[in-house]
């Protein structure tokens, strides 16, 4: 998978998780066509992400893909992009 | 010794662990918390910094350790109260949001709530159904839910009842607070169901797990309007930057006349994480909850205040 490929894996990914979360997500149509869109981004913080949802995010990782995420690597990595890329560089 | 602590040191992965925590957030007291804080056990480093944001979040003014114990009511109820209770007490009915606590991890919110004052009532919707369907297992909506209150809280023990809800437990903090005939009721960055649904009709879905063609949208209005007495005075708080829950607001205000309060330039749902960033959480729970009215409330014609207004001493209402 080229790099480009990888990270469009992981970012779909990243978006399954997130929806699958009730208590985060788009809370306009311009933060929903920008989380959708690779060539945007969002943040963690604007889709309402707080230390309950970080969790959640790394439970649903580790028991839907096994791959296993801590909360602190997440907060490195505050937007979709940035956490899409780490995990695709991760995986490499 | 540390019953936190040892159930973190025999999670085997990162889920099981996280799981554990998630539960610590929505249930626990704050003494559980302190527990783990003092033992010395070889944690995890992630648990190492997660016990240091709650220690942040919970004793940043050095105040003594709440005291707070569980008692279950049912499956989704739980009173919070603390063993050295004075008499007469006040009441607390709180329903959580989507995520199952309020806004903030519940030892953190139940820190800075006055336990010598105050017992908590704590509600949650698991099914996500944002309490159209009631609190399962205790009350199949929302006028159920305050019958099966009066029954299990003898409420004529308490000098006050007031009533919280935070997103999704908004509306029903409302309806609660209302038929309980409570002193005041508080709705946090909520919004009537009706505006719940036109918003995810327009704008997709806003995180609840409902059937749109059989769920009844309109059960606040059917209930609130049918309530004999409504005087019970309805605040509706959210972050003013944020034009989901300014729209919620002001459905509120158009529906059952709540008074809007809107937070100055705070552009997040999560209202109660800015001002805990602030370390204003106390002042804020004591502004709201106990304040004179005629204090807190915004003059005619404005809905804005400034964060720094909980920096300024409020006196509490004189209880009656």
């Amino acid at each position: 998978m080229t790099a480009s490929a990888s990270f469009l894996h992981m970012r779909g990914r990243v978006l399954e998780a997130i929806a699958a979360n009730p208590a985060v997500g788009p809370s306009s149509p311009e933060m929903r066509a920008r989380m959708l869109d690779p060539a945007g981004d969002c943040s963690l913080e604007e889709l309402g992400f707080d230390s309950l949802a970080l969790m959640e995010f790394c439970i649903f990782f580790e028991t839907e893909y096994g791959i296993a995420v801590t909360s602190g690597e997440i907060e490195g990595r505050p937007s979709i992009n940035a956490l899409a890329r780490w995990l695709a560089d991760t995986a490499a | 010794m540390s019953r936190l602590a040892d159930q973190l040191m025999a999670c085997r992965t990162a889920a099981e662990l996280y799981r554990l925590l998630i539960k610590v957030e929505c249930d626990d007291v704050p003494a559980e918390i302190a527990a783990a804080l003092r033992a010395d056990y070889p944690l995890p480093a992630d648990v190492r910094s997660w016990l240091g944001k709650m220690r942040t979040m919970m004793f940043s003014q050095a105040d003594a350790v709440q005291p707070y114990w569980r008692r279950r009511i049912s499956a989704n109820v739980a009173l919070y109260s603390t063993r050295e209770a004075q008499e007469p007490r006040d009441l607390l009915i709180a329903f959580c949001g989507l995520s199952d606590r309020l806004q903030a991890p519940l030892p953190v919110i139940l820190q800075h709530i006055d336990g010598a004052r105050f017992d908590v009532l704590v509600l949650r919707d698991p099914t996500k159904r944002i309490y159209l369907r009631g609190v399962p297992g205790y009350g199949d909506d929302a006028a159920l839910v305050a019958e099966s209150i009066r029954r299990d809280m003898d409420l004529r023990r308490y000098r006050s009842v007031r009533a919280f809800g935070t997103s999704g437990g908004g509306w029903v903090a409302f309806t609660v607070g209302a038929l309980l005939g409570a002193e005041r009721a508080i709705s946090l960055s909520g919004m009537p169901p009706t505006a719940t649904f036109r918003l995810s009709q327009a704008w997709g879905a806003l995180g609840y797990s409902l059937d749109e063609q059989e769920a009844d949208f309109a059960v606040f209005e059917r209930i609130f309007n049918a309530i004999p007495d409504r005087s019970t005075p309805l605040l509706a708080i959210y972050g003013g930057a944020f034009e989901q829950d300014r729209l919620g607001a002001e459905g509120f205000e158009k529906l059952v006349g709540a008074t809007g309060i809107g937070f100055e330039g705070v552009d997040s749902h999560n209202l109660l994480a800015r001002i805990m960033r602030r370390n204003l959480l106390r002042s804020f729970f004591d502004r709201y909850f106990l304040g004179d009215l005629d204090r807190i409330v915004p003059p005619p014609g404005q809905r804005m205040v400034p964060m720094e207004c909980l920096e300024e001493p409020l006196q509490p209402v004189p209880t009656p």
